[in-house]
């Protein structure tokens, strides 16, 4: 979901806030399950009217799913660079700097907030069938029966994530932490070198072909002079 | 420490990665081949057309199969006498595994001691 994203390779860049229509205000009400409540989905539900935006309409939504990739895109590469900066203090036997804390944590709930918010409006949308709907712009959505499903359940595994992460911080259990955000890395070196080799078992096979192709036709040559 | 998991994950990408680049070694040697196959295609349909001599088809092959057969050897012999089993891009050295493993001075007295009450003088 979140592949093809621009790092974020300085801590000044990690500083600078998102904006986007989807987070309109700072201080948004969460329930227990760390879901936006009723109220603070109408805030945001009424600062997108007020930009002529119609949560209901099927383009609106499509344009709202966009605007979460990029806004969750931005704010994951800011999460990321602020949690190897951590790691790397940890390592360094550094002292841990309330501000990075503080900003992860920041982070971390803005995404959730977004996520959230996303959910919400791809609930209201009808389960299609042709699975062709909210393919557009989600890179890593498979195309299957019920495409709305398999984003809620995108969402809902990110969110989960994100809820973990936090809990780990807020109680300072950073090895934790660190081998949960190694296992992503190691995953997705993993599914690359999968890839590769299947790209080039390809290839190897390709050239098999064709060699027995140029030596049948070496050999029909020879043998008709 | 890490988990089973991430060190499973981890071989296995280490793996795949060695496979891969074993796979492109092979492709590289596959290439050369097909390349000179398709050469020697041409020179002997050139050939049965009588404007190069078959003679001169002969030598081409020879020289073709033979850089194809050299290629081939190389990359076996170096992958075989001199290539890391673990990281492709490692190579081995005549030193490796001659070294003694590096024993910390607890475990030494260790088994000194555990040496000197199973062994009395």
């Amino acid at each position: 979901m979140l592949s093809g994203c621009d790092a974020v390779t300085t801590m000044k860049d990690a500083q600078k806030p998102i904006i986007t229509p989807l987070l309109p205000v700072k201080g948004l009400r969460h329930d227990e399950k760390g879901d936006l409540t009723a109220d603070a989905m109408k805030t945001i539900e009424d600062g997108l009217s007020s930009l002529g935006i119609n949560s209901e309409s099927e383009d609106a939504q499509n344009a709202i799913l966009l605007e979460t990739r990029q806004a969750l895109c931005n704010l994951n590469a800011q999460y990321q660079f602020l949690l190897t900066t951590f790691f790397m203090s940890i390592r360094n036997s550094e002292p841990l700097s309330a501000k990075v804390i503080e900003l992860i944590q920041e982070k971390n709930t803005a995404m959730r907030d977004i996520l959230s918010v996303s959910r919400q409006i791809l609930e209201k949308i009808p389960a299609n069938k042709d699975g062709k709907k909210l393919v557009e712009g989600w890179t890593n959505v498979v195309a299957e029966s019920d495409s709305k499903r398999v984003a809620i359940e995108g969402f809902n595994s990110m969110q989960n994530r994100l809820v973990n992460e936090d809990n780990l911080l807020k109680e300072k259990r950073y090895s934790e932490l660190q081998e949960g955000f190694q296992g992503i890395g190691e995953q997705r070196a993993f599914d690359l070198s999968e890839e590769k080799t299947r790209s080039v078992s390809a290839n190897l096979a390709l050239y098999s072909f064709l060699n027995v192709i140029a030596v049948g036709l070496l050999f029909y040559i020879v043998s008709t002079n | 420490m890490a988990t089973l998991t991430n060190d499973s994950l981890k071989r296995q990408t280490d793996i795949n990665e060695w496979y891969y680049k074993y796979r492109l070694d092979t492709l590289f040697v596959l290439q050369i081949l097909f390349l000179g196959l398709s050469v020697l295609v041409l020179l002997s349909v050139m050939s049965s057309y009588r404007l190069i001599s078959p003679m001169f088809v002969a030598y081409v092959a020879v020289f073709v199969f033979l850089t194809v057969f050299l290629v081939w050897y190389f990359k076996y012999a170096f992958n075989k006498s001199t290539r890391d089993f673990y990281h492709w891009d490692k190579r081995r050295f005549a030193s490796d595994g001659n070294v003694a493993p590096y024993v910390t001075a607890e475990v030494r007295q260790a088994m000194t001691q555990i040496m000197e009450t199973s062994c009395p003088k």
